[in-house]
């Protein structure tokens, strides 16, 4: 079931009626009932899936008690290494084994061995390597005494299962969505209608925005070879503004549905393309997922504690790592080695705290240096998200060349008066999310002292969404 | 919580209390597009609002509507008619277009039933579903029509506007209707045919082209049946007519003697006289087609002539047209 689905459409207020009407006064009654819709929300996609996410859960439900239970630090790492394993080995087999095997093959075939390895054919269950690590922090947690493991087995599977969260993140903490599960949770009126808002953002971020310039992206890179390069930039920009307006439109409408239920998840996106170098791109997009390998991988790693070296090392694990996790394929690895190149002057430089605040905090518009950083910043990511968005390195590869040395004038397609309604909407969307970059999300506290603009402004959303919807879009993000 | 639900219903109220005129709005001016969804609105635009009103009426699928001139029907055999044939549909879309008919507007006298191997198949999906856009809000009818295949749901069919979400297309054309901008008429009487000569390579076709095996579907046959035992209650005269077929591309269907036994026998049981045009001089030349199974509009009016002069000699139909 697809947050952009005629399904979900019906799915969430019944949810909603039934949280608040039936279930508001008992705890118990409103972890259950989620727990139910998220089970139903999963199973829609395919009810076998659902063994894995069972299994899932009772894996780290369980380790998580034994891990907390053990007397020597040995049993202990025991049940937290079990849980890695066997954690890792779901996801191996899922989203690797193809890729391990084929690599392999390919490996031996230049050493003149012939290998014909058995490729499975299974289809990845949605959501697989979210909820996997939802499943991991929590017991590496419980090992690093952070938390007590959970011994409300409903209460855990929620925690992991939770519908707005449970296909494409954000990656939530235990620490953080836990203790919200064991309190009470009135219904906050300010709360639930600041969801709605964020959900209405999120709507248009993902079915205007990023659905309209998918079509033109999946054009360009399917179709490169007829392109010349300017088109091809703007092929590549496309692609960086639809991977933004998609998944930050997800999380924006997770975070807002969460809110419905009177559950704050983790902020994910933090207008990411304003970043002025890399090191502040990367606090500010996917922050779950950086955020997750900075407590999990890098920290335990040394982090930046040790000499120069080791720093470089840890870096370029990270994001190999990154890479990785987003599919079996090189071109996420590329994708994860390119942004690692990118981090080095920052690691080197000592320059990686810079910029903690937003662009022009206290000011209306940056000035020349942010706007010719935030320029660099943003071409060198979309250089990456040709990787990332390519079917293989070959085909990136083609696309980068024909980039630099094809015609360099603009395809008359893009010229074209029917182009421009699609240009203003990508500029109103960027002046909006300008405008509220110190906000958790654009719109949070637009025209909040004007009740006539702000609902004037939200009609006018909702007519753009239905006028300017692009059908028939995936999130780009479930795929992992 | 009641806070809460006031507000929502008092920001959605405009939204609700809006949606229906501008729904209307948008579908009254989108239903006088001529060259919008493939041309197909004329004929609906025509069904349903009571403007068919034809003593004949033809239905079938493209091959139906590129195929069979209802002008040269008219002047042969003195009645009005009007062809309904709609593209890339078997009969199950065939049946809504029979409904509406019989419902909102005069009985037709005489029915030509377009034939093809596809007729009592059934494809689950909505092909070209812009064509049921103005239409598609509560009209049971249309929503029987469209219901069990995919491209609308419920929500499309119940609530005003939304089944507009994301249609920009048709939007602005409504909007370009609105403003009094070109529509010329396209379809006449529901009829176009088309100047194309034969397109491709046919060798290079029939080399690659894997051999088809039409699947009947039984649910088809019965509302096929259902649907002549209607007509025979109403005194509603019905002819099948299987259309030229160019004869080289007829063996591109592997069970089409099957599929022939199959009309032949519900002709036979039905007695309804059968035109079967397979092994006609006209499906010989390919001349008359611009692919293997729809004419070009030299073939078409070959095609209408020869059948008006079938049905005018036809000896159950001698009462009809007063000869």
């Amino acid at each position: 079931m697809l947050f952009n689905s005629a399904g979900f459409a019906i799915f969430l207020p019944v949810v909603f009626a039934l949280y608040w009407g039936l279930s508001r006064k008992s705890l118990k009654l409103q972890n259950g009932l989620l727990l139910a819709a998220s089970y139903y929300f999963y199973a829609c996609w395919d009810w076998r899936f659902l063994f894995v996410l069972i299994f899932s859960t009772l894996l780290d439900y369980y380790t998580g008690i034994r891990i907390e239970n053990a007397l020597k630090t040995n049993h202990r790492r025991f049940w937290l290494w079990l849980s890695i394993i066997i954690n890792a080995g779901f996801l191996g087999v899922f989203k690797y084994y193809n890729f391990f095997a084929d690599s392999f093959a390919e490996a031996s075939s230049h050493l003149g061995l012939s290998i014909h390895p058995k490729l499975l054919e299974i289809v990845l269950p949605v959501g697989i390597s979210f909820y996997t690590f939802h499943g991991l922090s929590y017991v590496i947690d419980i090992h690093k005494s952070r938390i007590r493991a959970e011994r409300n087995f409903v209460d855990y599977s929620l925690f992991v299962s939770f519908f707005p969260l449970l296909v494409a993140g954000p990656i939530e903490r235990a620490t953080h969505l836990l203790p919200q599960l064991k309190e009470k949770r009135p219904f906050d009126q300010a709360k639930a209608t600041d969801g709605l808002r964020q959900i209405l953002w999120g709507f248009f971020k993902k079915v205007v925005i990023a659905d309209n310039c998918a079509h033109f992206a999946n054009l360009l890179f399917d179709t490169h070879s007829h392109s010349g390069g300017s088109t091809l930039v703007l092929g590549a920009m496309l692609f960086a503004i639809q991977i933004y307006g998609d998944f930050s439109g997800y999380s924006d409408i997770a975070l807002g549905t969460a809110r419905l239920f009177g559950i704050d998840l983790l902020r994910n996106f933090s207008h990411p393309y304003f970043s002025r170098n890399i090191a502040e791109f990367w606090r500010r997009w996917h922050i779950s997922l950086s955020s997750w390998f900075r407590d999990y991988l890098y920290i335990p790693l040394g982090g930046s504690k040790g000499g120069t070296w080791q720093k470089i090392r840890n870096v370029f694990i990270i994001f190999l790592v990154s890479g990785f996790w987003h599919g079996a394929n090189w071109t996420f690895i590329v994708w994860g080695l390119l942004h690692a190149i990118y981090m080095m002057p920052s690691v080197l430089l000592n320059r990686n705290r810079r910029h903690m605040e937003i662009v022009a905090q206290h000011r209306s518009l940056p000035n020349v240096p942010e706007i010719l950083s935030m320029a660099v910043t943003f071409s060198l990511v979309c250089f990456a998200w040709i990787f990332f968005r390519a079917e293989n390195l070959s085909h990136a590869l083609d696309y980068i060349s024909r980039m630099c040395s094809g015609p360099m004038a603009m395809e008359s397609t893009f010229l074209h008066s029917k182009m421009y309604p699609f240009y203003i909407l990508i500029v109103f969307f960027f002046c909006i999310e300008w405008i509220g970059r110190r906000q958790p999300y654009a719109i949070a506290s637009l025209f909040l002292s004007n009740v006539t603009l702000r609902w004037g402004f939200y009609y006018l959303l909702l007519a753009i969404i239905l006028v300017f919807a692009a059908l028939n879009q995936q999130f780009i993000y479930f795929q992992f | 919580m009641k806070k809460f639900l006031k507000r929502l219903s008092l920001f959605c109220l405009p939204l609700v209390i809006l949606s229906y005129p501008i729904d209307r709005c948008i579908s009254i001016n989108l239903e006088k597009s001529n060259g919008y969804a493939m041309k197909e609105y004329e004929p609906w635009r025509d069904l349903v609002h009571g403007k068919v009103n034809s003593d004949i009426a033809i239905y079938g699928s493209s091959r139906a509507w590129v195929m069979a001139d209802p002008q040269l029907l008219s002047d042969t055999l003195g009645l009005p008619a009007y062809n309904l044939g709609v593209d890339g549909y078997t009969f199950g879309m065939e049946y809504c277009s029979h409904r509406l008919l019989l419902d909102r507007n005069r009985q037709p006298k005489l029915i030509v039933q377009i034939l093809d191997p596809h007729t009592l198949t059934y494809r689950d999906d909505l092909y070209n579903p812009d064509q049921f856009l103005p239409f598609l809000l509560w009209d049971r009818e249309f929503i029987s029509a469209t219901s069990g295949r995919t491209g609308y749901n419920l929500l499309d069919k119940y609530v005003p506007l939304i089944r507009y979400y994301g249609k920009l297309g048709a939007i602005k054309e409504a909007f370009r209707i609105s403003r009094g901008q070109p529509n010329p008429v396209e379809r006449k009487h529901g009829f176009q045919s088309s100047d194309r000569n034969w397109m491709g390579d046919f060798e290079k076709v029939k080399k690659n082209f894997h051999r088809q095996i039409i699947t009947i579907d039984s649910r088809v046959v019965q509302q096929f049946n259902d649907f002549l035992s209607e007509c025979r209650l109403k005194g509603i005269k019905v002819v099948f007519v299987f259309a030229p077929e160019y004869i080289k591309g007829q063996s591109f269907t592997k069970n089409r003697a099957e599929v022939m036994e199959l009309y032949r026998d519900i002709a036979i049981k039905n007695k309804i006289p059968f035109y079967d045009y397979s092994q006609d001089s006209l499906s010989m030349d390919q001349s008359n087609f611009y692919n293997v199974s729809h004419m070009n509009s030299k073939g078409a009016k070959k095609f209408s002539s020869d059948l008006a002069h079938r049905l005018k000699m036809e000896s159950d139909f001698k009462i009809l047209f007063g000869n």
